[in-house]
């Protein structure tokens, strides 16, 4: 199969290597980097979760603290959202949101996990 | 008045040095203080309060209350019950109270734009700004400076949430409250931390 060298396309498009990855990255801006559920989760977790994971309000752990994170994640996003569901310690269901639909509290718990689990 | 003070490094009155511990050596020998962040700082304190009280209401209210063992009464009139023992809240106050026996190196107090005790309304123009903010502003503290008398204070604000329907029922349902219809997950108030900054 035939292949073009870089110094191929250089000589032809000097300018090519370069908008390359310029138009992947505005691609993936565009197109590539929206998630709905993360989205969604964002949303609920400004609704609902915020008012105590933002602070840590009766040992719920905060939103980006990976501290407080670390000994929960492996326990695994159903666990977490089976949690929050029905309630866990002193976590009341649904966090007190009692509208909040399962794939509601799934995308709330997915979005806080990935802030943390980097 | 600033409404976020973002990390501003002042140096602080004898709490905040004291508690800092930060405390640096320069070229001639000499010991400087450096101080602390007055946010962080407060953050630092508020921290404490929130895991006294959630151990509190975690390992006696709820262990030993009626959704536990049932040995103890989780009462706002305790005293006047047998075996009755403060709500959180109110052993949170306590813990403010017996603290401003000790110092008046800072001070906390938890208060309300909606209080059941009038005491416990905002008597400042910080404070009453700092309970709307974090009231319109769910999970986010609110931090000021303000000047009493001769002093000048950094006046932090953290929210104080209906964590459970136990908080917003029995507000709701008290004859002094002002507002009826919190509901879990609601800021109902605000904790107030105060220190004096160095002028």
């Amino acid at each position: 199969m035939a292949t073009i060298s870089q110094e191929h396309l250089r000589k032809k498009n000097p300018g090519i290597l370069l908008k390359t990855p310029m138009l992947i990255v505005v691609f993936l801006i565009l197109f590539g980097c929206s998630n709905p559920e993360m989205e969604l989760g964002e949303q609920v977790f400004k609704g609902t979760c915020k008012a105590c994971h933002a602070g840590g309000l009766n040992g719920a752990p905060i939103y980006g603290n990976k501290r407080m994170w670390a000994k929960r994640l492996p326990q695994g996003i159903p666990v977490l959202v089976e949690h929050a569901s029905s309630g866990y310690g002193l976590m009341p269901a649904k966090g007190g949101n009692t509208n909040l639909t399962e794939q509601e509290i799934t995308a709330a718990v997915k979005f806080m996990v990935s802030k943390v689990a980097e | 008045m600033n409404k976020l003070l973002k990390t501003k490094s002042v140096k602080f009155g004898v709490a905040a040095v004291v508690a800092s511990s930060a405390l640096s050596l320069s070229g001639c020998g000499e010991t400087e203080a450096k101080g602390i962040a007055p946010e962080l700082y407060t953050d630092s304190l508020f921290a404490v309060m929130k895991a006294d009280r959630t151990n509190y209401t975690k390992y006696v209210v709820k262990r030993l209350g009626p959704n536990g063992a049932n040995v103890i009464k989780p009462d706002e009139h305790w005293q006047d019950i047998e075996n009755g023992t403060l709500l959180p809240a109110q052993m949170f106050r306590a813990g403010a109270e017996a603290v401003a026996e000790m110092t008046d190196q800072f001070t906390y107090s938890l208060q309300s734009k909606w209080p059941i005790n009038s005491q416990n309304a905002p008597k400042t123009p910080v404070e009453t700004e700092g309970l709307e903010y974090i009231a319109e502003n769910p999970g986010e503290n609110f931090y000021g400076e303000e000047t009493l008398g001769d002093t000048k204070y950094f006046t932090a604000v953290y929210p104080d949430v209906a964590v459970s329907s136990a908080c917003s029922s029995c507000h709701n349902d008290h004859k002094d409250s002002p507002k009826t219809d919190f509901k879990v997950g609601d800021v109902m108030g605000g904790v107030i931390i105060r220190v004096p900054l160095e002028s």
